[in-house]
C-alpha cells in the first residue's frame, strides 16, 4: 500500500546520469533484463519473496479476519455514541498535523536551502533533530510544563496534541523538501521571473509544484505516524480511531469490534496513500537538463537576524527546551536516587535497547533487501507482495502485537519446535513483530534508492560482462548505498522508540528504555521518566547524526 | 533493473543468522524455554484443572530450607512491587521472575498462550481484568487453608481462582480550602452546584468502569445511566492521572473530584500539608466504591507449588508490605495498614459488590459511552 | 517549370533502376555481426519489424530515422538487453540470440554516457576487463586512454570531465574488453553541437584503429551521410534501405528514404506515368521571368534556397549559390524553373 512513503531516495540528491529517457526513440522499454534463460530465477525468487511477504502479513491479517464474523450491535453501538466523534477528532487531528508539518517542514527547509545567514549549516543540521524524540515524551514534558500557564482543562487539548505530534513529525517533510529543493535548478526561477514573478512568486508557482512529489511523500508518512499514534493521544484525552481500537478491544473485550475498527483505519490509511500517488502525479525524475542548483540569497542585517531566529526559535521549542526540562528532571532523580529500576539501571535498559533496535533494523534492511532484489519491476505480483509485505506500517502498534501474539501462539501449539522453545514471549517473537510493524519503511526507501540507479548504467555494466552479482554489489548498491543507509537509520529510530509492542512481546531480560518511560509515566512520575527519555533521546540524536551523514555523503558523489 | 538470485540467497541466509545468533544469545535470558525446569519440590500436577494441594514451603519460618525453583508473575500492578518480591526471594529462596504490562495486554497473552505458558501467577491492579481472565478460563482453582482464611469471603472469588491481597476506595475528594460541604454520595457529585468544577478520570481506565459497574450493581442500569449523565452535564475536566487530578483540585482548576485513595498517601509522603480531602461515600449505605489489588494461579503454570507459596506469603508475610507499598488497604482486615492511610479515617467500604465488578463491566462501558462520557 | 531540361536529364531505360526491397537472406559469411528477421512486438504492433542486415571488421553501420521509428529498440535488442519476438543475433560467427548481454562480445556506448559515477576514469575503463592480470589491465587502461585522445585522465572522476571527454572515455570503456562489435545510441545528441564534430572524429577514428565493427543510431541525417560506411534508414519499425551513403542519398528506393534524407521533389516524368523523377534543390535552377513565381526564400550561407510555385500548382526547392556579386530573387517574382542536374535523375514509382 505504500509503494512510494518514505522514499529515502529522494532524500539524497541523484546522479545526473540517465536522468531522461536513454532510449531516444520514446518506446516504452519497461525492463532491461532478457526474458530469454530467466526463467529458472523466476521460480525460486518468486518462491522466497512470496513465502517472506505473506509470513510478514499473516499477524495483520489475522487480525483483519475476525471481520469476517461482524459484530453488528457493538458497531451500531459504536456509530451511535462514539464513532463520530472519533472519526471527527481523527479527521481533525490529521489535518491539523498534516497542514502543520506541511507549512513547518517546507518552509524551514526553503529557509535553509535558498537563503544563507549566520548558522545556517548547522541549523540546517539541528532542525531534523527532533526525530530522536519520541512523541510520548515531547507530550508528557509539555504537558507539564504548560499545565501552569493553560490550566489543566486547557493543556488538554487536541490542539495542543497536534502541536505536539507536529513538532516530532515534521522533520520527515522537512528532509524531503529539503532535498527536492537542492535538486532544483534556478534555470526555472529565472525564467519565472523574466515573466513577471517576483521571488515569492517564483516559490509558490514554480518551486513549490515541481517540489510536489517529495512533499507528498513526506506528508504521507506523517499521515501514517499520525493514525497510528497511540501515544501522545492519550496524554491530551484526543480519542482517535486507533485509541477506539485498544479501547473497545480492552474496555470490551470484543475483539470483533476491534477488528473491525482496525480495518477502518487501514481504510483511511489506503485513501491517504492514494491520495499521496495523486499528489506525486506521474513524475518520478526530476528535470532534465543542466542543473545548476539553486542561487542562494545572502540574507544580512534585519533579514538574517530574522531567518536566524525563526530557525533558532524552532529548535528551541522542539528540542532544547524538552531536554533542558528533562535533564533538570534527571537531576532531581539522581538526587532521590531513581535512577533506576529493579530490572537494572541505566546501563542495562540501554544495552536492552541497542540490542532490540538493533537487530530489527537489520532483519528490515535484510528483508527489505530480498523484497527489492524480488520484486523490482515486476508488473502485478509485484505490487500486491510488496502491499502485503507492508500491511504492518498502517496498523497500530498493540494491534500488530496482538496479531503477532495469536500468530506464533498457533505456531507453539503446532509443536513444531524442539521441546521447551516457545515463540511467544522469545527474542525472535518480538523481532518478527517490529519486523510486521515497520518493514515498510526499508522496504520503501530501498526500492526507491534502487529504482534512482540510472538504467543505462546498470546495462552498460552488463554488456561490459557483470553478472546479476557484481552488477548488484559493485554498481546499484554503491550507488543506492546512502539512501539505504538513510531508510535503515530511519528503522532503527522507529524501533528504538517503539513501546507498545515491545510492552506486550517482550521476552523476560530485555527491559527497553521505553518501557522504563511506560512504567514511570503510567503513574504519572515525570521526574523517574527523566533518564532513560533523555538516553533515548541520545541515542537518537546519533542516529540522526548518522543520517545526516549519510545525506551529506551521498550528495558528494554526484556531478 | 535485475532480481539477483545470488543476492536473495546470502539475504536470507543473513537473516537465518540473525534468527539463530538472535535466539542464542538468550540462552541466559530464557527467552526460549517454558520458564521453569529447575527444582519443583511438589509432585507433578499434569491436570491443571484440579484444585491443587498445599505446599509445606510456605509455613513460617524466614529461615525456611532451600526451597530453590522459580515463579514466574505477569503482572499490571508494578507499582512498588520489586521490593516486595525480592523480601519474598529474601524469606523462601524461591526466585521470582516477572514482566509487567497492562492488565487487558497480559491477559491477551495468557489466552494466547495456553499451555505452553510460563507464567505461574497473574497479578491485576483491578477487579475487573482478573475476572475477565476467570471467564476466559485461564485462571486455576486452589484449595488453600491459609488464603480461605486470610482473605475474606467478598475478596476472593466464589471458586477461588483467584484471591485479592490489597484493596482502595474510590472516593470523592474535595479541596481543604475551598470546600465546605462536599457531596457524600457518588450520584451526589452530579449536583448542579459543582457544575464546571469537577474533575474525573476519563472511561478508558478500568477505575473508571468498575466504578460506575459498583452503581449498575447497587442501583440498576438506568439509575446508574441518570447518575454519570449528571455527571457528564456538570461538564467535568477529564485527566487520565488521578495524580494529576489530586494536583488539580490542590490548584483549585477543579473543587471536587473521584479519585483513588492510595494516590492521596504518596502525595502526603511528599507534602504532608496537601490541601486535599478524602470524602467517604456512601456510608450510610453500601459503602464506598472498593477494587482490589488480586492474584490468581494461571490454569497452565508450570510451577503451581511455587505460585501458591508466592500467594500465600503475599497474603500472609507480605501482606503488609504489598499494601503499604502502595498506601492500600490490607485484604486480611487483622493487618494495620500503613499510618498515613490509618489517617484517612474508618470507612464502611462496599465489598459485595467486588465480586460482581468482573460480570458488569461491559455494562459499565456501554453506560459510558450512552452517556457521552469522554 | 522548363520541361524541355527536365527530358535532357531523364535518365534512359537502360540505366534506370527501380529497386527492390530488403530481402531476408545473409549475404556475408563472415560478417562481424548478423541480424536476420529481428522483430519486437509490443502492445500490439511491431516495433522494429522484421530487420536485418550485417556489419562487417571494421565497418560503421549508421541507422538513421525518425523518432519512435524503432531504432534504438532494435539495438537494444541486439545487445540481448530487450527480449526479442523472433529474429536471430550472430556474433562472429555464434548464436547468441539465447545469451544474456553479459555473456555477448558487445560494447554499449549511450546518449548519456552512463559512466559509473562512483569510480574513477581507469576504473570504470577496466571494469570489463576481469580476466586480465592488474599489469595487463593498466596498460590496457592506458592503450585506450591514447586511443580516444586522453591521455592524462585516468585518475579523474567522470564528474570532473566535459561531456565530450565523458562520450569518448565511455567509448574506451565499451572497446575495452575487444568486443564483437559496438553499438552507440545517439552517442553526441547531448553534446554541444560546436564539439560534436570533433567528438565524432575522434570516435570514429579510434573505432576505426582498433578495426572495431559498430552500429551507431542517430536521428540526424547529416551525422549519418558523413560517418557512415552505409547507411540504413528505419522507419516504422522497418529497416527500407542500407547502403553506402551516396547510394541511399542519390538513389533512395523510397520516397520516405529520399526525403529523410534530404530535401527533395518529386517530378512527373511526362512519358511514363507511374514513373516520378527525384530532384534536390542544388539539382535545379531558376530563370527570371516566367509563368513560375517565388513563393518563399531562405539565406543559406552557400546558397539561397527559393521555394517556388510552378504553374501547374506544385512546390519544388531551387538552390541557387550565392555570394557577392550575385543579386537574389525577391518573393513573388516570376521565374522558370529549370532542371540542371549534372547527372541523370532518379526515378520512382510514382
Amino acid at each position: 500500500m505504500n509503494s512510494t512513503i518514505t522514499d529515502t531516495a529522494d532524500l539524497v540528491p541523484h546522479h545526473p546520469t540517465g536522468s531522461t529517457d536513454p532510449i531516444g526513440d520514446g518506446a516504452t522499454c519497461p525492463s532491461t533484463v532478457s526474458v530469454i534463460g530467466q526463467r529458472s530465477r523466476s521460480w525460486v525468487s518468486t518462491v522466497l519473496v512470496s513465502a517472506v511477504a505473506v509470513v510478514v502479513s499473516i499477524p495483520v491479517l489475522v487480525i483483519v479476519w475476525s471481520i469476517v464474523q461482524p459484530s453488528t450491535d457493538v458497531w451500531q453501538e459504536l456509530w451511535a455514541t462514539r464513532l463520530p466523534g472519533m472519526i471527527q477528532d481523527t479527521a481533525t487531528l490529521l489535518v491539523a498535523v498534516l497542514v502543520g508539518t506541511l507549512v513547518l517542514g517546507t518552509s524551514l527547509a526553503w529557509l535553509v536551502t535558498a537563503y544563507q545567514f549566520p548558522g545556517r549549516r548547522v541549523l540546517g543540521w539541528l532542525l531534523v533533530t527532533p526525530l530522536a524524540i519520541p512523541g510520548y515524551v515531547l507530550g508528557f514534558v509539555w504537558l507539564d510544563t504548560l499545565q501552569e500557564p493553560l490550566g489543566a482543562r486547557g493543556v488538554r487539548s487536541i490542539w495542543l496534541c497536534a502541536l505536539v505530534l507536529t513538532i516530532t513529525l515534521y522533520p520527515y517533510v522537512y528532509l524531503f523538501a529539503r532535498a527536492a529543493f537542492r535538486e532544483q535548478s534556478q534555470r526555472s526561477i529565472d525564467v519565472a521571473r523574466s515573466l513577471g514573478c517576483s521571488r515569492t512568486q517564483a516559490f509558490w508557482r514554480v518551486v513549490l509544484p515541481m517540489a510536489r512529489p517529495s512533499l507528498a511523500g513526506g506528508v504521507a508518512l506523517v499521515g501514517m505516524e499520525v493514525l497510528t499514534d497511540v501515544g501522545a493521544v492519550r496524554l491530551f484525552n484526543v480519542s482517535t480511531i486507533a485509541d477506539g481500537v485498544l479501547r473497545v478491544w480492552f474496555g470490551t473485550g470484543n475483539r470483533n469490534a476491534a477488528a473491525e475498527l482496525a480495518v477502518l483505519l487501514i481504510g483511511v490509511a489506503i485513501v491517504l496513500i492514494a491520495a499521496e500517488r495523486l499528489a506525486r502525479g506521474r513524475a518520478r525524475f526530476t528535470q532534465s537538463g543542466l542543473r545548476t542548483g539553486l542561487h542562494v540569497e545572502r540574507l544580512r542585517g534585519p533579514r538574517a537576524a530574522a531567518a536566524s531566529a525563526i530557525g533558532w526559535g524552532v529548535f528551541t521549542l522542539a528540542v532544547a527546551l524538552p531536554i533542558y526540562r528533562l535533564i533538570t528532571w534527571a537531576i532531581e532523580a539522581r538526587r532521590t536516587d531513581q535512577t533506576a529500576t529493579v530490572a537494572g539501571d541505566l546501563g542495562f535498559h540501554l544495552m536492552s535497547s541497542l540490542r532490540v533496535a538493533g537487530i530489527a533494523t537489520l532483519a528490515c534492511l535484510a528483508l527489505g533487501l530480498l523484497l527489492v532484489a524480488g520484486l523490482h519491476r515486476r508488473r502485478i505480483g509485484g505490487t500486491v507482495l510488496a502491499r502485503l509485505a507492508t500491511l504492518g506500517y498502517a496498523v497500530p502498534g498493540p494491534v500488530v502485537a496482538i496479531g503477532v501474539l495469536v500468530t506464533l501462539a498457533a505456531v507453539d501449539r503446532l509443536g513444531w519446535l524442539p521441546d521447551g522453545w516457545l515463540l511467544v514471549g522469545s527474542f525472535v517473537g518480538l523481532i518478527y513483530a517490529l519486523v510486521v510493524r515497520f518493514l515498510a519503511v526499508a522496504y520503501q526507501g530501498i526500492e526507491s534508492s534502487v529504482g534512482k540507479v540510472s538504467p543505462s548504467v546498470v546495462a552498460s555494466a552488463r554488456t561490459l560482462g557483470a553478472g546479476r552479482f557484481r552488477v548488484a554489489t559493485q554498481v546499484e548498491l554503491p550507488l543506492a548505498g546512502a539512501g539505504i543507509i538513510a531508510a535503515s537509520v530511519l528503522v532503527a529510530i522507529d524501533t528504538l522508540k517503539e513501546l507498545p509492542i515491545t510492552l506486550i512481546l517482550r521476552p523476560f531480560g530485555t527491559e527497553t528504555l521505553p518501557i522504563w518511560v511506560w512504567q514511570a509515566t503510567s503513574e504519572s512520575l515525570w521526574v523517574q521518566a527523566a533518564v532513560p527519555s533523555l538516553a533515548i533521546v541520545a541515542v537518537g540524536m546519533v542516529l540522526v547524526a548518522a543520517l545526516l551523514w549519510a545525506l551529506e555523503h551521498g550528495a558528494e558523489t554526484v556531478s | 533493473m535485475n532480481q539477483n538470485h545470488t543476492r536473495q540467497l546470502l539475504g536470507s541466509l543473513l537473516f537465518g543468522a540473525l534468527v539463530l545468533g538472535a535466539c542464542g544469545s538468550d540462552d541466559d535470558t530464557s527467552s526460549s524455554d517454558t520458564g521453569v525446569t529447575d527444582i519443583t519440590s511438589a509432585p507433578d500436577t499434569t491436570d491443571a484443572t484440579d484444585p491443587i494441594a498445599t505446599t509445606a514451603t510456605t509455613e513460617a519460618g524466614s529461615d525456611s530450607a532451600d526451597a530453590g525453583g522459580t515463579v514466574t508473575v505477569y503482572t499490571g500492578r508494578h507499582y512498588g512491587i520489586e521490593p516486595v518480591f525480592e523480601q519474598f526471594t529474601a524469606d523462601t529462596g524461591i526466585e521470582v521472575r516477572f514482566t509487567t504490562g497492562n492488565d487487558p495486554e497480559l491477559r491477551e497473552r495468557l489466552i494466547a498462550e495456553g499451555v505452553n505458558t510460563p507464567a505461574d501467577v497473574v497479578m491485576t491492579a483491578d477487579a475487573a481484568n482478573i475476572e475477565l481472565s476467570a471467564d476466559a478460563g485461564i485462571l486455576a482453582s486452589v484449595d488453600s487453608d491459609i488464603l480461605t482464611e486470610t482473605i475474606p469471603e467478598e475478596l476472593r472469588s466464589e471458586n477461588n481462582d483467584w484471591f485479592s491481597l490489597s484493596q482502595r476506595a474510590r472516593v470523592i475528594i474535595s479541596s481543604t480550602e475551598r470546600v465546605e460541604n462536599p457531596p457524600t454520595t457518588y450520584a451526589g457529585v452530579g449536583d448542579p452546584e459543582w457544575q464546571g468544577k469537577l474533575c474525573l478520570r476519563p472511561s478508558t481506565h478500568p477505575y473508571t468502569q468498575s466504578l460506575v459497574a459498583s452503581l449498575i450493581i447497587a442501583e440498576g442500569e438506568a439509575r446508574a445511566t441518570e447518575i454519570v449523565q449528571s455527571w457528564v452535564a456538570n461538564d467535568p475536566l477529564y485527566i487520565n492521572s488521578d495524580t494529576d487530578i489530586y494536583n488539580a483540585v490542590a490548584d483549585g482548576e477543579c473543587d471536587i473530584a473521584i479519585a483513588n485513595t492510595y494516590y492521596l498517601g504518596r502525595l502526603l509522603t511528599e507534602n504532608p500539608d496537601f490541601p486535599v480531602g478524602i470524602v467517604w461515600p456512601e456510608q450510610d449505605g453500601r459503602g464506598a466504591h472498593v477494587n482490589v489489588s488480586t492474584a490468581a494461579v494461571t490454569a497452565n503454570a508450570p510451577n503451581p507449588e511455587g505460585a501458591l507459596a508466592l500467594i500465600e506469603w503475599l497474603a500472609t508475610d507480605g501482606q503488609q508490605q504489598f499494601a503499604d507499598a502502595n498506601f492500600e488497604y490490607p485484604a486480611d482486615p487483622n493487618v494495620e495498614p500503613n499510618e498515613i492511610v490509618v489517617g484517612f479515617g474508618e470507612f464502611t467500604a462496599d465489598l459485595p459488590a467486588v465480586r460482581q465488578l468482573g460480570a458488569n463491566q461491559p455494562a459499565a462501558v456501554g453506560v459510558l459511552s450512552a452517556t457521552g462520557y469522554e | 517549370m522548363n520541361v524541355d531540361s527536365l527530358a535532357r536529364f531523364r535518365a534512359d531505360e537502360a540505366t534506370a533502376t527501380v529497386p527492390t526491397r530488403m530481402d531476408f537472406t545473409l549475404d556475408l559469411p563472415r560478417a562481424a555481426l548478423s541480424v536476420a528477421g529481428v522483430t519486437r512486438h509490443i502492445g500490439g504492433r511491431d516495433v522494429v519489424d522484421r530487420v536485418s542486415f550485417d556489419v562487417a571488421d571494421g565497418e560503421l553501420v549508421v541507422i538513421v530515422g525518425p523518432s519512435g521509428c524503432g531504432k534504438s529498440t532494435l539495438l537494444r535488442a541486439i545487445a540481448g538487453l530487450d527480449p526479442m519476438t523472433a529474429g536471430r543475433v550472430v556474433l562472429d560467427g555464434t548464436d547468441v540470440t539465447a545469451l544474456p548481454p553479459e555473456k555477448r562480445r558487445i560494447g554499449l556506448v549511450f546518449q548519456d554516457h552512463a559512466l559509473f559515477p562512483h569510480r574513477r576514469v581507469d576504473q570504470n575503463i577496466a571494469f570489463g576487463l576481469t580476466d586480465l592480470g592488474r599489469a595487463d589491465r593498466t596498460r590496457r587502461v592506458d592503450e585506450l586512454l591514447e586511443l580516444v585522445r586522453l591521455p592524462g585522465v585516468a585518475k579523474r572522476y567522470p564528474h570532473e570531465l566535459s561531456g565530450g571527454e565523458q562520450q569518448r572515455i565511455a567509448l574506451a570503456r565499451a572497446l575495452a574488453p575487444d568486443p564483437a562489435v559496438v553499438l552507440l545510441d545517439e552517442p553526441f545528441a547531448s553534446l554541444d553541437p560546436s564539439l560534436r564534430d570533433d567528438v565524432r572524429t575522434d570516435v570514429v577514428e579510434a573505432l576505426r584503429n582498433r578495426n572495431a565493427a559498430a552500429v551507431l543510431v542517430t536521428h540526424d541525417r547529416e551525422e549519418a551521410l558523413a560517418l557512415g560506411d552505409r547507411v540504413a534508414v528505419m522507419s516504422d519499425g522497418r529497416m527500407l534501405q542500407i547502403d553506402r551513403p551516396d547510394e541511399v542519398y542519390e538513389r533512395p528506393n523510397d520516397r520516405f528514404v529520399a526525403t529523410f534524407l534530404g530535401d527533395a521533389s518529386f517530378l512527373p516524368d511526362p512519358d511514363a506515368p507511374d514513373i516520378a523523377l527525384m530532384v534536390r534543390p542544388h539539382d535545379l535552377s531558376i530563370t527570371p521571368g516566367g509563368s513560375d513565381a517565388v513563393a518563399a526564400r531562405r539565406y543559406l550561407g552557400a546558397a539561397w534556397r527559393y521555394t517556388v510555385r510552378c504553374s501547374d500548382g506544385t512546390e519544388v526547392d531551387v538552390d541557387l549559390a550565392a555570394g557577392p556579386g550575385t543579386t537574389p530573387l525577391g518573393v513573388g517574382d516570376a521565374c522558370t524553373v529549370v532542371v540542371d542536374a549534372g547527372h541523370p535523375l532518379h526515378r520512382l514509382p510514382a
